[in-house]
């Protein structure tokens, strides 16, 4: 019999692999644009969403300014092509690392607050951006126009355009999925649980309880922040609308609808919540009512999540029939 | 118009703005003391009160005024009593967490209803009348605000009275002191959490419906109605309903202050970092004491 945490991991390899290979797979086969630009925007919100998935689930910070991270990385991606002329694969390491640097530099003193007065804070945070963002129309261009059509993406290794970047979506979705489970099974990701079940316990075993929440607030801003440049690789003309506090929400929705335990939800969450609105008509305009209702049942009676409440059922399930065959 | 009075008419509207930003206080605060839950919907009230009176202005009914605010409160407090009986009773986790990400689903329940009802489109909703514009030299105070003041009153007054008056404000008192021993005194916490978030709810949609007039009616607008009366509750010492008031009428001046000497397009940003800055560096509220006790 392996260590649990041994299996756990071995589990999250097989994962990965499957992931992978399931989404070059559906990059060799879907040739429809539409559906191809609803699996690359799954992608970019699964990238933000494992980040938050990482605090909210597993340390119990609930952000719900997590969109303004996506919005700073967009508009770093659009003003280092637009304006630098930066090449946008070198691009996406400044899309990550600036809103990194403006998660420390807010997350440091506002991380000390208590948690639901820490997802006000977050909240206003989330908030100003948009504001700030919609006004300061000398660089973003505000609501209109907005960042207007930005350089194409170039294709590489023969491969044209859309696809290289679909590549590059499934690269970084991986690496990042690779890195959120590394930090879960590493002592810091125990750390964080030990910090999410009782943060005065976890200071007592020497958790460095304010910076172990930094970093982790700081990873899920760099993760946001790539998932904004790759929304701009993508989209090429955007405005700060699309950075309000709906979308923070729609973010803390993918997490929720996934599961609060482990990264594969943040995943199943996003491309359920990307795709779903997508694939009903008329879903639209009663889509916040249904994002509401969702969440007020699944808090009420699975609060680790929907995937995780399913996952549960299904493995009660098949140990069950097992039992039976025994 | 000389700068004095610039200066007056900045801080009429301000306080007008104000008293709405207090009211919306007093609902967090009134839902605290009685249940410890930070109440993310508690914007939406104010939403929805003036969006229900926006519908009835608009709608072939013609209702007198003072019976579509009327409605409005009735219908908000109504549900804000099956929030907490239907919804919050019925949650099995009392995690602080779990709470407010459940509130916070209500909220985007409430503003996804009333966008699926009544549309997406801005409303507007005429003046209440009977009060004339008063003109005090160059100042301007419009005939709403006068409505606006005296519901702010109205409201304050009808709080104290029941806090302090009547045995229903004193067992709201007791639990918010200590929810065990007003338990063993007889009193039924559950009973007490309904009617406290019925009365958040009716205030909110009170304020919302007498601010319907000067700020027209949109269904996003709870999310920055509630984040201003957060920052007013936090401002006044979270949990004390005369410093949610005062801490409304110091978010509402601070705004427009910034808003008539400044940018007036970053106003709403102000609120926000005012309010971070209050959590990072008084979270205890700027008024009063570090211990501020809940009355």
């Amino acid at each position: 019999m392996k260590h649990p945490l041994e299996q756990r991991i071995r589990h999250d390899r097989i994962g990965l692999a499957v992931l992978a290979l399931v989404l070059i797979a559906l990059e060799l086969t879907i040739s429809n644009q539409f559906h191809r630009s609803v699996i690359s925007l799954s992608m970019i919100f699964a990238i933000a969403a494992i980040g938050l998935g990482l605090l909210v689930g597993f340390t119990g910070i609930i952000s719900i300014g997590q969109g303004a991270f996506i919005g700073i990385g967009a508009y770093v991606m659009a003003l280092s092509l637009r304006d630098l002329g930066i090449p946008a694969i070198a691009a996406l390491i400044p899309s990550a690392l600036i809103p990194a640097l403006i998660a420390y530099v807010i997350g440091r003193p506002i991380l000390r607050l208590s948690g639901i007065h820490l997802a006000m804070a977050t909240l206003a945070f989330g908030a100003t951006f948009y504001i700030v963002a919609s006004q300061w129309r000398s660089l973003t261009g505000g609501l209109d126009p907005g960042i207007p059509s930005l350089p194409a993406f170039p294709g590489a290794f023969g491969l044209s355009p859309n696809s290289a970047l679909f590549y590059l979506t499934i690269l970084i979705l991986l690496g990042v999925t690779y890195l959120a489970l590394t930090i879960v099974h590493s002592r810091h990701g125990r750390a964080l649980m030990a910090v999410s079940a009782n943060e005065g316990v976890a200071a007592g075993f020497a958790v460095d309880v304010v910076r172990l929440k930094t970093s982790i607030f700081c990873v899920a801003a760099a993760f946001s922040g790539l998932a904004g440049g790759l929304f701009a690789l993508y989209l090429r003309s955007f405005n700060a609308g699309f950075f309000g506090v709906g979308l923070s929400i729609e973010l803390l929705m993918m997490v929720i609808i996934g599961s609060l335990t482990s990264v594969w939800g943040a995943i199943f969450g996003a491309f359920a919540l990307t795709i779903l609105p997508n694939l009903l008509e008329d879903f639209e305009h009663a889509k916040h009512l249904a994002y509401g209702v969702t969440m007020v049942l699944v808090m009420m009676f699975a609060p680790n999540g929907l995937g995780d409440a399913l996952f549960r059922l299904a493995r009660r399930a098949v140990v069950r029939k097992q039992d039976e065959r025994a | 118009m000389s700068s004095f009075e610039m200066l007056v008419q900045v801080m009429v509207s301000g306080l007008m703005v104000g008293f709405i930003y207090g009211l919306a206080a007093l609902g967090f605060t009134i839902v605290y003391n009685a249940t410890q839950i930070v109440n993310f919907a508690n914007g939406e009230y104010l939403m929805i009160g003036g969006m229900i009176v926006a519908v009835l202005a608009q709608s072939t009914l013609d209702l007198p005024i003072y019976l579509s605010v009327l409605m409005a409160v009735g219908a908000t407090g109504i549900l804000g009593y099956l929030t907490q009986t239907v919804i919050i009773r019925n949650t099995k986790s009392r995690d602080p967490m779990t709470l407010v990400m459940l509130t916070i689903g209500l909220a985007v329940a409430m503003r996804g209803l009333v966008s699926f009802l009544f549309g997406r489109d801005v409303k507007f909703v005429p003046d209440f009348g009977v009060f004339d514009v008063i003109l005090i030299g160059n100042i301007y105070i419009p005939s709403q605000a006068i409505w606006v003041f005296i519901t702010f009153i109205a409201v304050t007054l009808g709080i104290w009275f029941l806090f302090n008056r009547t045995l229903i404000g004193k067992a709201m008192q007791a639990v918010s002191l200590d929810p065990r021993a007003a338990a063993l005194c007889g009193i039924n916490p559950g009973n007490l959490a309904a009617m406290s978030f019925a009365l958040a709810a009716g205030i909110g949609a009170l304020a919302g419906a007498v601010s319907a007039p000067i700020q027209p009616v949109f269904y996003e607008n709870g999310v920055f109605l509630g984040l201003k009366g957060f920052a007013a509750a936090v401002a006044g010492g979270f949990g004390n309903p005369a410093g949610a008031i005062l801490g409304g009428l110091i978010i509402g001046l601070v705004e427009s202050l910034a808003a008539g000497y400044g940018a007036s397009g970053y106003k709403d940003a102000i609120a926000f970092v005012l309010l971070i800055l209050i959590l990072l560096v008084r979270p205890a509220g700027l008024i009063g004491k570090a211990h501020v006790s809940r009355v």
